[in-house]
């Protein structure tokens, strides 16, 4: 299972983006269930927050709403907020990850079934030597 | 000895909708997080597809209104602030 950092879907929803195809096809391919994945609900909330600043509040609802709703798509909770948060300060203290990276990361990590992490951010070479990572850039498929 | 950690339950969905934080446009994903509450499932879109081609017009038409062009760029450096 892959676990979808939330800056793959901004890239497939914004139709401006240089990378809106190749993210478009990952969004495609786990639609189409072609490719089991998994996003944090913390990774919703970056996709709601960015549209509602840049585009609009109801946008930003319906994309949510249409990934809450996607078949083939796992949203992560973590069970324990202290565990979990604890995990991130201490990833961030280590691999120099920005906060929110981490909280994707130990997402990832925490779930046994995901082996890779599929991204457009550059700072999750800070922890491939942990978990495959992947980071798209338009012609990468 | 001075208390360093605080420890209480987190505001919940029908708290935002009460002191009106969560806006009326929002009022989909209350729905989703109930049904998700009661049920412990969500009915899902099977034209998911459809959806996210009519939602990409509507964002496009938006984006010109606006006269802007966001990048994923943009959002990747809001977070690393």
């Amino acid at each position: 299972m892959k676990y979808i950092d939330s800056s793959i879907f901004i890239g497939a929803f914004l139709p401006t983006d240089p990378n809106q195809q190749v993210c478009r096809k990952v969004v495609d391919d786990i639609i189409s269930g072609n490719l089991p994945a998994v996003i944090s609900i913390f990774g919703l909330a970056e996709i709601g927050g960015f549209f509602a600043r840049n585009i609009s509040q109801k946008v930003a609802s319906k994309h949510v709403t249409a990934l809450q709703r996607a078949g083939n798509l796992q949203i992560y909770y973590a069970d324990n907020f202290d565990s979990f948060m604890n995990s991130v300060l201490a990833v961030s203290v280590s691999t120099g990850l920005p906060g929110a990276d981490s909280i994707h990361f130990v997402s990832a990590i925490s779930l046994p079934e995901v082996d890779e992490i599929i991204t457009l951010d550059h700072h999750f070479k800070r922890v491939s030597n942990q978990i495959r990572v992947t980071i798209l850039s338009e012609g990468s498929q | 000895m001075a208390q360093t950690v605080v420890r209480t339950q987190p505001i919940n969905l029908i708290g935002l909708w009460r002191l009106k934080i969560m806006v009326p446009e929002t009022k989909e994903l209350l729905d989703i997080m109930d049904e998700l509450g009661r049920t412990g499932t969500v009915e899902k879109d099977e034209r998911i597809l459809d959806t996210l081609d009519k939602l990409a017009n509507e964002t496009m038409r938006v984006l010109k209104e606006k006269g802007i062009s966001p990048t994923v760029e943009d959002f990747l450096k809001e977070r690393e602030r």
